[in-house]
């Protein structure tokens, strides 16, 4: 029989295998890119990965696929292609000329996590400058390998160097002829020659080689030193150097545009703390050739213009969209170091931005700059996107100018519901009577959401003014018909803002109507008890009293119970007075 | 077990391994250099022996079994790769240099082994003679002769496709061919950088990345490569050389690949200010006068704006832009742009100061018009050390290119004319040197002569370097005799 395998068919297995394993690099790949880092889908699909990797490399030693086009071989057989052109883990690599990959046997989970995350950074990239070749060389994995086609810049230096070399190789004999003439020297005087230079070599190169303790320390640190090397700071105090160094005027204002581009590249990149630090360099030169020289302050001037610019504010939007997790707190710096003049880009920002946390970010921005300039960001309220509008309304709040209430009663208005809703929250911050009136205006609101907390919020803000068109809506024969939640609102709001005031309509309302009375009435009755319970005074307790003696049964009963839990209230506060 | 246990294991393992496997390297090294000088019974020999078995012990005790593999200019103990700074480094390259002579690629030290058995091995090795003994058969022979059971050796095989390009002369055509194309890449780029054209900065790095990784593999070549000055492609070769000694530097010191690149990449670049220059300032013949010296001074400010202007701030432009910039501000701070502020000079900008100025002095053309040798420009270095120069940093250099570096010129005692091929390690003013020339003329074929052996009858060195001469007195083509 024969025992030896097919390698045929042991290919096949193999082919197979590799397949699966490449379906499940790319099913990991997505969920990493896909899920935080911490999450344990990603985390779990890594370990599984590894397993089975691990488990193929001790089989077979080695994983190597082929790139062709879009699509992974292994052994010619096609094992992998991209769903869709121009994204994806082969049209990356196929991009960047890697040509094949291979896993080697003793791969480490370190290795493995170092790949997913070099083809993370690397599919998701759009920089010109890193790309997965770098990354994967910069790795420098063990168990990893990879081929690239290259591509040179200029070919012809090697021949143009070496013809210089060969020109004057025939004359090498007669000059060392001259030279052997020149050196015939007699033995003594050579031996002293020679010993004089050897102590001369030795004097200087003495301990050359061995490193004390002192000198490997010293070299620890410097490198210890330079891992924590911050590019961008070093730039900068280049670039203050450069400045300074620049004794005309068109030399200086090329170095300004040099340092403005370099800014365009800092904000592309979402480098958000390096281009403040630029910014703040910039405001301290001004500040430095303010006297000195207007033209160099004015370009300076300029700059820190320029850096608030539709254009710029749109690098830091698209940054903030494309970075998966970006440095908000140094993008507000940037943005707070802004002027005046970037406020309306700063607001169509926000119309731009994808996620919550950037857009809180720039709201706090513009809170800030609009306590100086408030006029200006309240124009965001006229924007034509919702969701802008119900941001500024927002931030109109937390300013907490009360010039912002001109602007509400627009907003109040707005097609948006969730811009009515922030303005609610908004005249909740502002309060005062002046919101009251923007108030009234929701109580005939669409949606009972936006109406319920206005009336809720006239009930806290507690002006008697809104006490009369409050008691026109409840004396309405249509009131019985709103929900529960709303009358509630409405009465509870009525004996908050009126006590005593309104105890006698209260009254009247529970006690109101026919025997035969439906059950909106019974609901609106009984609600206007345990808003007389609300106002707690002398004259609410009587009435109480009264008509837990009188009318229907079920209205008594509230009654009463209103008035007990009153009465345990009042026992409980004189205790707690009396101790 | 879970990955991340996996990982923690491995990572407290790799530390153990990582600094265990340096002791090794280090000592077998010297077990090896002493048992050259001693037999078995001297107290030096066991001095260095015990010390190995000591640290072999460690490492069977915990690991089970040794595992050295020499391999692509790397050390990997039990599949570790170990990784070295200026201690060391010349140890590690002497065991890469040397087991692959005899076609080891690897060898195991296994559980049981003795004293004596690790004293006969180290003995033996030795004494081994590649010329005589250069096969793997050969060596794994004289092993079980002597009855060495523990240590077991690995055969180096080389695939079909690999074994071309590994042999020597290839692999130093492959070195060379990728020195020219950084010269070739860096007079492109200075095109660009001149046209303010966009600069194709992932092509640069990847070229400098393969540099790096020919580097690693043969340091000797592209070291002879360095002595080879170029009148004509000054500028771009002068470039190329700086970036080739800034790798070695690097290496020398320990760097991961990453920095590695990083720096080269700065050190191609450190000089792109003169292409903003007058083209006949940077050739001129004569000595500068001071309004050139003021254009001159200008370079590295301008190197620096025109690397901004790449388009291109990442880490590899920042570093150039710092290199570019501080390439000529001496260690205390005097040199030149004068600045306005005290700064910390960069360790990059400290390496390519060092770099460049050693090159400069050997190829003598825009500061000092003639050149001078390469242990006169070390001496001046050296003289000018703590003001211009990190001393430190100026000692390891001198370690990198050595007293005589690969490419000198030398004149011996015996009046024969060489060139130095290869530093010794443990002797660098005794280095390995290819006789071109004597009293009779050019030899046809020049002999190779490690000037550190003494003659076995008298036990004196025959032959030593009396002075360094200047090969382009003598239009010598370095390049026929280095690559």
């Amino acid at each position: 029989m024969n025992l030896e395998k097919d390698p045929l068919a042991s290919n096949g297995t193999e082919v197979l295998n590799v397949k699966k394993l490449v379906d499940l690099f790319v099913k990991t790949l997505k969920n990493i890119m896909i899920y935080p880092e911490d999450n344990p889908i990603p985390q779990e699909q890594k370990r599984r990965l590894f397993e089975k990797l691990t488990q193929h490399l001790d089989d077979y030693n080695e994983l190597r696929l082929e790139v062709r086009n879009l699509q992974l071989y292994c052994k010619g057989e096609l094992i992998h292609q991209d769903h869709k052109e121009n994204e994806g883990l082969v049209y990356s690599l196929h991009r960047d000329g890697i040509s094949e990959i291979s896993l080697k046997k003793d791969l480490t989970p370190q290795e493995l996590s170092g790949l997913l995350e070099v083809f993370r950074t690397g599919i998701s990239s759009t920089s010109l400058e890193d790309d997965l070749v770098t990354m994967l060389w910069e790795s420098d994995f063990d168990h990893i390998s990879y081929k690239v086609i290259e591509e040179f810049l200029g070919q012809e230096t090697e021949a143009s160097m070496l013809d210089y070399a060969f020109s004057d190789f025939d004359k090498m004999e007669n000059r060392l002829g001259i030279f052997y003439s020149e050196i015939d020297l007699t033995g003594g005087e050579k031996s002293e020659r020679e010993e004089q230079e050897r102590i001369r070599i030795q004097n200087t190169f003495q301990n050359i080689k061995n490193f004390v303790k002192d000198e490997v320390i010293k070299i620890e640190k410097l490198l210890k030193k330079d891992e924590s090397y911050d590019g961008i700071e070093e730039v900068l105090s280049v670039f203050e150097e450069i400045f300074t160094e620049e004794k005309d005027l068109p030399g200086f204002n090329e170095s300004v545009k040099v340092m403005e581009r370099t800014m365009d590249q800092l904000l592309e990149k979402g480098n958000f703390r390096s281009s403040y630090k630029t910014i703040q360099l910039i405001e301290e030169l001004r500040q430095t050739y303010k006297n000195k020289s207007p033209q160099r302050s004015s370009r300076l001037d300029e700059y820190v213009n320029r850096a608030g610019d539709s254009e710029r504010i749109k690098l830091v939007s698209l940054a903030l969209n494309r970075k998966e997790k970006p440095d908000l707190e140094w993008a507000k710096a940037y943005l707070d170091s802004l002027r005046w003049n970037s406020i309306f880009n700063i607001l169509n920002m926000l119309g731009e931005l994808n996620t919550y946390p950037a857009r809180r970010m720039v709201c706090e921005v513009l809170a800030d700059l609009g306590k100086e300039h408030f006029e200006m960001v309240a124009r965001g309220v006229t924007d034509h996107r919702w969701y802008v509008v119900r941001n500024v309304v927002g931030i109109l709040g937390r300013i907490g100018n009360p010039k912002a209430l001109t602007y509400l009663k627009d907003t109040i208005k707005h097609d948006e519901l969730q811009v009515r809703r922030e303005t609610i929250r908004t005249l909740e911050l502002l309060g005062g009577s002046e919101a009251t009136q923007i108030l009234l205006l929701a109580l005939d609101d669409s949606s009972p959401r936006i109406r319920i907390r206005a009336i809720n919020l006239l009930g806290k803000i507690g002006d008697e003014k809104v006490l009369e068109p409050l008691l026109k809506i409840v004396k309405d024969k249509e009131f019985k018909n709103k929900s529960e939640e709303e009358k509630k609102a409405y009465l509870f709001a009525l004996a908050e803002i009126g006590g005593d005031q309104v105890v006698p309509d209260l009254k009247k309302i529970a006690r109101k109507g026919s025997w035969l009375a439906g059950e909106r009435d019974l609901e609106t009755k009984v609600l206007a008890i345990k808003s007389l319970g609300l106002i707690n005074t002398l004259e609410s307790h009587n009435t109480l009293e009264e008509l837990s003696r009188k009318g229907k049964k079920q209205l008594r009963a509230i009654s009463k119970k209103t008035l007990e839990r009153l009465n345990r209230q009042l026992t409980k506060d004189e205790k707690i007075y009396e101790s | 077990m879970k990955a991340e246990v996996i990982e923690k294991r491995e990572k407290a393992f790799d530390s153990f391994v990582l600094e265990k496997g340096k002791i090794l390297v280090k000592q077998l090294f010297a077990s090896l250099k002493t048992a050259q000088l001693y037999d078995q019974n001297n107290a030096m020999f066991s001095k260095q022996s015990n010390a190995l078995m000591d640290v072999v012990n460690d490492l069977v005790k915990n690991e089970g079994q040794i595992q050295l593999r020499f391999k692509e200019g790397y050390i990997f103990l039990n599949e570790v790769r170990l990784k070295f700074g200026v201690e060391g480094y010349s140890a590690s390259r002497a065991l890469l240099d040397d087991f692959p002579k005899y076609w080891i690629e690897g060898l195991s030290i296994e559980s049981g082994i003795i004293q004596r058995e690790l004293d006969k091995f180290i003995s033996l090795f030795s004494h081994l003679d590649p010329e005589k003994e250069g096969t793997f058969e050969t060596v794994k022979t004289r092993l079980n002769q002597v009855g060495i059971e523990h240590i077991k050796l690995s055969e180096l095989v080389l695939k079909d496709e690999d074994s071309h390009l590994r042999s020597r002369e290839k692999r130093k055509e492959v070195a060379r061919k990728t020195f020219f194309h950084a010269v070739a890449m860096i007079r492109d780029v200075t095109g660009y950088v001149e046209t303010e054209k966009v600069v194709p900065v992932v092509k640069l790095k990847r070229a400098v990345q393969k540099l790096v990784d020919q580097i690693i593999e043969e340091e000797e070549t592209f070291m002879g490569l360095t002595a080879i000055k170029s009148f004509d492609e000054y500028t771009y070769v002068h470039s190329a050389n700086v970036c080739v000694l800034s790798i070695l530097f690097g290496l020398r010191l320990g760097l991961d690949k990453k920095r590695l690149s990083e720096l080269g990449f700065a050190a191609l670049f450190h000089d792109v200010g003169k292409i903003k220059l007058p083209h006949d300032l940077i050739a001129k013949p004569s000595e500068f006068n001071e309004n050139d010296w003021s254009m001159i001074k200008k370079h590295p400010s301008l190197g620096a704006k025109s690397l901004l202007g790449i388009r291109c701030l990442d880490e590899y432009s920042q570093r150039a832009v710092v290199v570019a910039f501080e390439h000529h501000l001496n260690l205390d701070l005097s040199g030149y742009p004068e600045l306005t502020k005290p700064r910390e000079i960069n360790l990059f900008s400290r390496i390519v100061s060092i770099a460049d100025a050693y090159d400069a002095m050997t190829s003598g053309r825009v500061y000092m018009k003639t050149p001078i040798s390469p242990d006169e420009a070390l001496r001046k270095m050296l003289y000018r050390q703590g003001k211009f120069y990190d001393p430190v940093l100026l000692k390891v250099f001198v370690n990198v290119v050595g007293v005589y570096p690969v490419g000198t010129l030398v004149f011996l005692n015996t009046s024969e004319m060489g060139i130095v091929l290869k530093i010794n390690p443990d002797d660098m003013v005794r280095p390995v040197v290819r006789i071109i020339a004597d009293r009779q003329g050019v030899k046809k074929s020049p002999v190779e002569v490690d000037l550190s052996k003494k003659d076995t009858a008298t036990d004196e060195y025959s032959r030593f370097i009396v002075q360094t001469l200047d090969p382009s007195r003598y239009k010598l083509d370095l390049s026929k005799y280095l690559l």
